[in-house]
């Protein structure tokens, strides 16, 4: 149907046409105004309708003509609402939901020009009176043409500005601010992986020369350490096999280079990987869950049965608020071979000694 | 032919508690409204179908504390409610703006499914889901079990009590809801380290669900690796994950949800339409968001602006297929594993439940076509809850499973890594004066009972493992800071008050208003357990003495 048509036709019907083409807002729009929105439906619904990939896309995503018509009119309704009218009956939204985007529709009114969407609206409730008129004379409808013209320039600058006005990031709240440290003294150690140890530590003592960061496997052997520079706190991560790691220890270093324990971790690292340790498991078992009996037992293979428990291998020996210092200088690889050892134990036999995770900048490499 | 094995198929809902009473309007409130309308009532509505088809289906879902807390919380409810009215407006509009048009179909079937999604949420359940989900678990066709209170993670806590109040709190909070015991448990992302076994025997647990390599790497190696359940020397057993039958439906690649016919989750109405025409259906920051109307399909590996219109029959057969080709080869692996094993072997199948329908729109039609063509068409593979399995076998080996979770890398780096460790020593620092004030107030009464109850709370609130695995994909990291830093902030500030003796009621008041998660809270359930003398290692069961 082509516009000379539509013009003919009465306001009722054009809006009817409108109404089943899905267009909304109708009883705001003005006679030119749906004379369009119907053409650029009935585009919309053609270009659909040829399952074009393209066109399809584009016309879902683009901002055809017929959607910059309702926007406009959406920020026109919303002016009524603000400005105390009663909206539409017709229309599909909630009072609530318009209540819910009012103070966007200020922010959207903000950057309509010198008071165009008010102009629209003086010239809308004019032009209405006016329809009645345009349908028997054809010469308004010319009129209302230019008119139309106009207004869709204008509209065009009014949905550009909404466009741009519409936001694109929010206020953040970050949330309460925390003490940078937790009060106290306190070393701990977290499994991270079979790879890696997680370490942080806390002292509200000083230490002039800096810490040692020592880990330990089950029976006593340096397996990692770190020095770290004399802040009362820091984290990292030990790349060690976790599942050799039986404890971690914090030392003070003092005049000549001595060190001296101060904070063992809090939790027992080995116990809690479950990986399979270096010592044969124990031997397949099956029980009955409901009766509670072990109806199937088998020796371990290759340990005898005097052998101790894998978990009771794992406490760590360790004496009063110190430990054996000439641990840290006998290393004893996985395979029982004691290697060349610096002081503080071998760094270079982990699998990812050569890189360190997390907060480096805190934790050195000794 | 006769049974060659079993198949459990296990959904795990979890939201973290995001119930924000101090904002009229609050964005990550969508999450759980987006959860209920494209997973919970979906999945729901599933249940109910086959129900009335008097099909007998098998389903084990974990509904966890938070979510639960949050299901049954008259002010989200509300706002539900609201949400989905003015999703079923959109809905509407577009159905009549998509008329005629290739999205037409699409428009109108989300539109009369929201509609009904609405009229069963409140006229038929009167907004209450969680009675629904335990309807159909007294029936014996769904089995509910629990998950850590608040879903932390338990392998990174620093105190046994921290765990042990993570497990018991959930196991009270399960009774209320459902009116006994949980008999299962979703352990958070899946994480596990010895002795969290003992702990879950002690709160009455007789079973969890475990990562693949929980047990094929355990201490002795598991006989029939992950095809039949372990029990631990606790006496629990052990689901471990089956990669094949997960793989199937979770990989981008090969997995069902990336079929082209399936609805495009990227695609979203929100970012599509005008924004004079979505605004309205915008939280009131007017940030262009997803709106869950999507109208495209997937169509293949296409820019986003390429795809092509979403055709629900196409996906509706889509989806039915798939269930018959997952089920088509549970027999085909059922069948090689038990010939090679000589065991009836079980296939534990875990996913998140919110891929079903939220991320994988069809997905509760697969699960509906896969129960069906469970029960009709076949009896090689019998679907099962792992309770029920417990019963039909209960010879198991014992084996302890190691270190292991769900997440990347199948261990804890998600959840511990460089940019969200620094929430560690703060809350451990919290979980030692929970412990502390449990100890030293063990009968408080009145508003010290009050705070120290709220305390409980905001520490399990901090605890979440959301927190850090959100910091680490960096989607909403702001929000996931500001949560812990006000959690960790509002427990100091009523440890601060209670060991000054300067409590504020009005206060506590207030934070009891805003953070009104498990109003049944007992704050001994972090009462001291026994330590080990021994270098200050914190014990992590008696078995281990």
């Amino acid at each position: 149907m082509d516009r000379s048509e539509l013009i003919s036709m009465t306001v009722k019907a054009l809006r009817e046409r409108a109404d089943a083409l899905g267009i909304k807002r109708l009883s705001s729009l003005k006679k030119a105004e749906l004379v369009d929105a119907i053409i650029e439906a009935e585009k919309k619904v053609a270009s659909s309708a040829s399952k074009s990939k393209g066109s399809q896309a584009s016309g879902v995503r683009g901002k055809d003509k017929a959607a910059q018509v309702e926007a406009v009119v959406e920020v026109v309704e919303e002016n009524d609402v603000k400005n105390g009218k009663s909206p539409d009956p017709k229309s599909d939204k909630t009072t609530k939901s318009k209540q819910a985007s009012k103070s966007a529709a200020k922010n959207i009114k903000k950057v309509s020009v010198d008071g165009k969407v008010k102009d629209d609206v003086d010239e809308r409730e004019s032009a209405d009176e006016a329809d009645e008129a345009d349908e028997k004379v054809a010469a308004d409808a010319l009129e209302a043409d230019k008119a139309a013209e106009e207004d869709e320039a204008d509209k065009d600058k009014d949905v550009e500005a909404i466009v741009e006005k519409e936001p694109d990031s929010v206020f953040i709240d970050r949330g309460a601010v925390l003490p940078e440290y937790v009060p106290g003294t306190c070393l701990y150690a977290l499994v991270r992986d079979p790879g890696t140890v997680f370490v942080y530590w806390n002292a509200e003592f000083e230490s002039v020369h800096g810490w040692l960061l020592t880990a330990y496997d089950t029976a006593g052997n340096v397996l990692q350490s770190f020095s770290s520079p004399a802040h009362r706190n820091g984290r990292g991560y030990f790349r060690v096999p976790s599942i050799r790691v039986a404890r971690v220890t914090l030392a003070k270093v003092e005049d000549g280079g001595a060190s001296r324990v101060c904070l063992e971790s809090r939790i027992r690292l080995a116990q809690q990987s479950g990986l399979a340790p270096e010592l044969p498991g124990p031997g397949e078992r099956w029980v009955d869950v409901q009766n509670h009996e072990v109806v199937y037992e088998a020796p371990a293979p290759g340990r005898a049965p005097e052998q101790p428990e894998v978990v009771q291998t794992m406490q760590a020996p360790f004496v009063g608020g110190g430990y054996d210092r000439s641990m840290d200088y006998a290393v004893v690889d996985e395979h029982g071979t004691v290697s060349t050892s610096s002081r503080f134990g071998s760094l270079s036999s982990s699998p990812s000694s050569d890189s360190l995770v997390g907060s480096s900048h805190r934790i050195v490499r000794h | 032919m006769s049974l060659q094995g079993y198949l459990s198929i296990v959904l795990h809902a979890h939201l973290p508690f995001i119930r924000h009473p101090e904002y009229p309007d609050f964005l990550e409130e969508d999450w759980l409204f987006e959860a209920m309308t494209e997973t919970y009532i979906p999945l729901l509505r599933m249940m109910q179908r086959l129900n009335d088809d008097h099909i007998r289906f098998r389903l084990t879902m974990s509904l966890t504390p938070p979510l639960c807390e949050m299901l049954a919380d008259p002010l989200l409810q509300e706002r539900y409610v609201s949400h989905i009215d003015r999703l079923s407006e959109l809905a509407e509009l577009q159905r009549r703006e998509k008329m005629g048009t290739p999205f037409q179909d699409a428009a109108t079937a989300q539109a009369d499914e929201l509609l009904e999604t609405k009229r069963l949420f409140e006229q038929v359940w009167n907004r209450q889901l969680l009675p629904v989900f335990r309807k159909f678990q007294d029936q014996g066709d769904l089995e509910i079990i629990t998950c850590g209170a608040t879903h932390g993670f338990l392998p990174l806590m620093a105190t046994d009590e921290a765990r042990r109040a993570q497990i018991s709190i959930a196991v009270a909070n399960y009774k209320k809801h459902f009116g006994r015991a949980p008999r299962g448990i979703w352990l958070p992302e899946c994480a596990f380290v010895p002795g969290i076994d003992a702990l879950l025997a002690e709160n009455g647990i007789s079973f969890f669900i475990l990562e693949s390599h929980g047990l094929t790497q355990s201490n002795p190696p598991a006989r029939y690796g992950t095809f039949r359940p372990v029990v631990t020397p606790s006496g629990v057993a052990a689901f471990a994950r089956d990669l094949e039958s997960s793989r199937q439906v979770w990989s981008a690649e090969i997995g069902y949800p990336g079929h082209p016919d399936y609805r495009e989750f990227y695609r979203d109405c929100g970012f599509d339409l005008p924004y004079a025409e979505v605004r309205p259906y915008l939280h009131s920051d007017g940030v262009r968001r997803n709106t869950g109307l999507k109208f495209f399909r997937i169509t293949g590996k296409l820019p986003l602006d390429r795809k092509e219109p979403y055709v629900p029959n196409w996906a509706a057969d889509r989806a039915a297929e798939h269930a018959g080709n997952f089920l088509f080869n549970r027999q085909a692996q059922c069948r090689y594993l038990k010939s090679v094993l000589g065991t009836t072997p079980h296939i534990t199948s875990p996913y998140d439940a919110e891929l079903y329908g939220h991320w994988w729109y069809e997905g509760p039609r697969f699960l509906e076509m896969l129960m069906r063509k469970a029960a009709c068409d076949q009896d090689e593979i019998q679907m099962i809850t792992p309770s029920e399995y417990l019963q039909v076998e209960t010879v198991h080996q014992e084996v302890m499973p190691c270190l292991s979770s769900w997440g990347a890398n199948g261990f804890f780096e998600v959840w511990l890594n460089d940019g969200n460790d620094w929430i560690y020593p703060h809350l451990h620092c919290a979980e030692e004066r929970m412990v502390e004030l449990a100890t030293r107030f063990p009968d408080a009464q009145g508003d010290l009972r009050r705070a120290l109850n709220q305390a409980a709370r905001e520490l399990l609130l901090a605890q979440a493992s959301d927190w850090a695995f959100i910091i680490t994909t960096n989607t909403s990291v702001e929000y996931a800071e500001k949560r812990t830093r006000d959690h960790i902030s509002r427990f100091n500030g009523i440890y601060a008050q209670i060991t000054e003796n300067r409590i504020e009621p009005n206060w506590i008041s207030e934070l009891e208003w805003k953070d009104n998660i498990f109003a049944e809270i007992d704050y001994h359930a972090y009462s001291p357990i026994h330590r080990h003398p021994h270098a200050g290692a914190v014990y992590i069961s008696k078995d281990n003495d």
